[in-house]
């Protein structure tokens, strides 16, 4: 099903997204079994090389481990240097999307964060 | 080469059968019945002989182009075509001389053996135009080149037709062999453009554009 | 790109120098191209760019002016291993002197000039195709057309099969299936693959490699995620966008104008592109295969 995959980002950085993903949410705990090359390019219907690339960021990243003949496993402390890094790139990202929009919404920061609390408490954010 | 020639395998299947079996209808007419118009069939054979193989190979280079398009050499491509051509002059003559002589008639005149090669050379000079005319694109050159060659043997071939049929033709014209004048001065005018035609063939086919 | 099992060494498809013309048009300039085994190559232009010329000189079923081609080293110009190894799966159509040849005889060629050639998996494919072996290719339709130049390319097993428009007349259903079934040989066997195409978008996520042919010159050469990270799509207010366009140094490939906002399809590099989207006045996209296409060959056919 190719259709699942966006214009907007290169296929591999999608490729990658969606198991980092896997992970965060738990579809992939530790030492379980990812997708191998050539089942994510037969679901997507695209070239192995690119679906290689996927999976290899993750294994430079450290995410990611071969046992050699099985296959691709999530390593040890994933979730957490996932969730690590997935910080990082959070202010940088999504809290800049989220006060830019605010911006141009004419919000104020008190307006925001009256937002973020209301809404935190909505979906049980402690 | 053989790969190539295997592709042709049709052609003169269908060659030996469709025309192999004509002559022997022809022959059965001729010798088991009166009907007249087998006779005039029987004797105007010598006269396809200079035309058909020549009209038959022309519509082979699309097989060849085939043959090409999955890797075949060009050359091997060349000489196929002119096996198979060599091969359906052979056949004709063979027919011919065939049916003429088993048809022991006084309406068909026997093809002699010596005439053989007044049937054969502009037969196979005729296929060398053809191989030539093939390669060049469609054009004016093209259709002259093509309808001059028609000529060219329709006339030799009506040539050899009436000599063979009438009895008290000049000693000038008889008999049909290499060994009267005329008839060796005919065959080497034919034979030269079917040389240089030949030669300009191969060198064409060299650089030939497959076009499926 | 794959690693394989068997290293095919020495079987790198070369073309340098290349130039042809037909008549005065010149139609490929000096063009230079590798093709290196165990990849699937897209070769993308427009029509009239070329690309049937550069593939059938590419094969050694046409000739050229000037320049070389080799395979292994090797001239491919009425070279055997050459020959044997490189398959040309041409697009048919029915306006053609040999569209006369049935199916089946098409096949047979195949089988004879095709050392590698798979019998059993030609006769299945041809028959999930549904296609009548007995039938002319005149009499079948268009994408019956592209099926039989399928089954002949994917059955030849050759080493470096090109395909041309193997996709031309197939509905986005039968493409799709194209594709899998490309990828699946692909996987299997590791063949090299080099297909072009004017469908682009679809065909992007399966190219490893694209090579964009414009008017006779290759303008890129790379692996395809690669040279899609080289663009963008960047908009906003006008002058904020001229503004900050100019202070980069960049000039846009294509700009599209809607009152007073703003887009341009820009190509640089990654830098260029985080300063761009740290500029809050500007919203910086992505672009797929097919838009960077259009930035790079649409040149000449912008309205207003």
């Amino acid at each position: 099903m190719k259709g699942i995959l966006n214009d907007q980002n290169l296929i591999y950085q999608q490729i990658a997204q969606m198991l980092e993903d896997g992970i965060l949410r738990g579809e992939y705990p530790e030492e379980s079994q990812v997708p191998s090359t050539n089942e994510l390019a037969r679901a997507f219907n695209i070239n192995p090389a690119t679906a290689a690339k996927g999976i290899n960021r993750l294994v430079d990243e450290g995410l990611l481990y071969k046992r050699r003949g099985i296959g691709m496993f999530v390593a040890e402390g994933a979730l957490k240097t996932l969730q690590a890094r997935r910080r990082k790139a959070f202010a940088g990202e999504q809290v800049r999307a989220l006060v830019r929009e605010a911006m141009r919404l004419g919000l104020s920061q008190e307006e925001l964060l009256q937002l973020v609390g209301d809404v935190s408490q909505e979906e049980g954010l402690k | 080469m053989t790969r190539v020639l295997r592709l042709y395998r049709e052609l003169i299947f269908y060659t030996v059968v469709v025309l192999g079996g004509f002559t022997a209808l022809l022959l059965a007419g001729i010798r088991l019945t009166d009907i007249s118009l087998f006779e005039t069939y029987g004797n105007v054979m010598s006269m396809f002989c200079v035309i058909f193989p020549a009209l038959m190979i022309s519509n082979s280079w699309a097989t060849a182009n085939l043959a090409m398009s999955f890797g075949a050499r060009r050359a091997s491509c060349f000489w196929s075509l002119e096996v198979v051509g060599l091969l359906l002059v052979a056949f004709f003559v063979g027919i011919t001389v065939l049916l003429t002589n088993l048809a022991a008639s006084p309406e068909v005149a026997p093809v002699r053996l010596y005439t053989i090669p007044v049937l054969v050379i502009p037969s196979i000079s005729q296929v060398q135009v053809v191989l030539f005319i093939m390669q060049m694109s469609k054009g004016r050159l093209r259709n002259v080149i093509w309808g001059v060659t028609w000529c060219a043997g329709w006339f030799l071939g009506v040539g050899i037709e009436l000599v063979c049929l009438f009895d008290d033709i000049p000693a000038f014209f008889s008999p049909v062999a290499l060994t009267t004048p005329f008839w060796a001065i005919v065959c080497l005018v034919f034979a030269v453009p079917g040389i240089v035609f030949g030669v300009l063939a191969r060198k064409g086919m060299e650089r030939a554009v497959v076009q499926l | 790109m794959m690693e394989r099992t068997n290293p095919t060494d020495g079987r790198v498809l070369r073309a340098e120098g290349l130039c042809k013309s037909y008549g005065k048009q010149q139609v490929l300039h000096d063009l230079d191209l590798t093709i290196e085994p165990g990849c699937i190559y897209g070769l993308i232009g427009r029509n009239g760019a070329g690309k049937t010329t550069l593939l059938s000189i590419l094969t050694g079923q046409n000739t050229m002016d000037a320049g070389k081609v080799t395979y292994g080293g090797e001239p491919v110009w009425e070279n055997p291993r050459a020959l044997s190894e490189l398959c040309f799966a041409r697009e048919l159509n029915a306006t053609a002197e040999s569209a006369q040849i049935s199916v089946k005889e098409y096949l047979y060629a195949g089988q004879l000039f095709c050392p590698h050639w798979d019998k059993a998996m030609a006769d299945s494919l041809i028959e999930k195709f549904g296609i009548d072996r007995k039938k002319r290719i005149a009499k079948l339709s268009k994408g019956q057309m592209s099926m039989v130049t399928i089954t002949a390319a994917l059955a030849s097993k050759a080493p470096i099969t090109i395909l041309d428009e193997p996709a031309a007349g197939l509905d986005v259903i039968m493409r799709e299936k194209f594709y899998r079934m490309l990828l699946e040989e692909y996987a299997a066997t590791g063949r090299t693959f080099l297909v072009s195409t004017h469908i682009i978008e679809e065909a992007s996520g399966v190219f490893e490699r694209v090579i964009v042919l414009d008017e006779g010159h290759i303008i890129a050469d790379r692996p395809t995620e690669e040279l899609i990270d080289e663009f963008r799509y960047v908009s906003g207010e006008k002058t904020a966008l001229d503004a900050a366009l100019a202070g980069h140094g960049v000039q846009p490939l294509q700009v599209q104008e809607l009152g007073a906002h703003k887009m341009a399809a820009v190509r640089g590099d990654a830098r260029l592109f985080a300063a761009l989207a740290d500029d809050p006045a500007l919203t910086v996209a992505g672009m797929n295969l097919q838009n960077v296409f259009v930035a790079l060959c649409g040149h000449g056919d912008e309205e207003g």
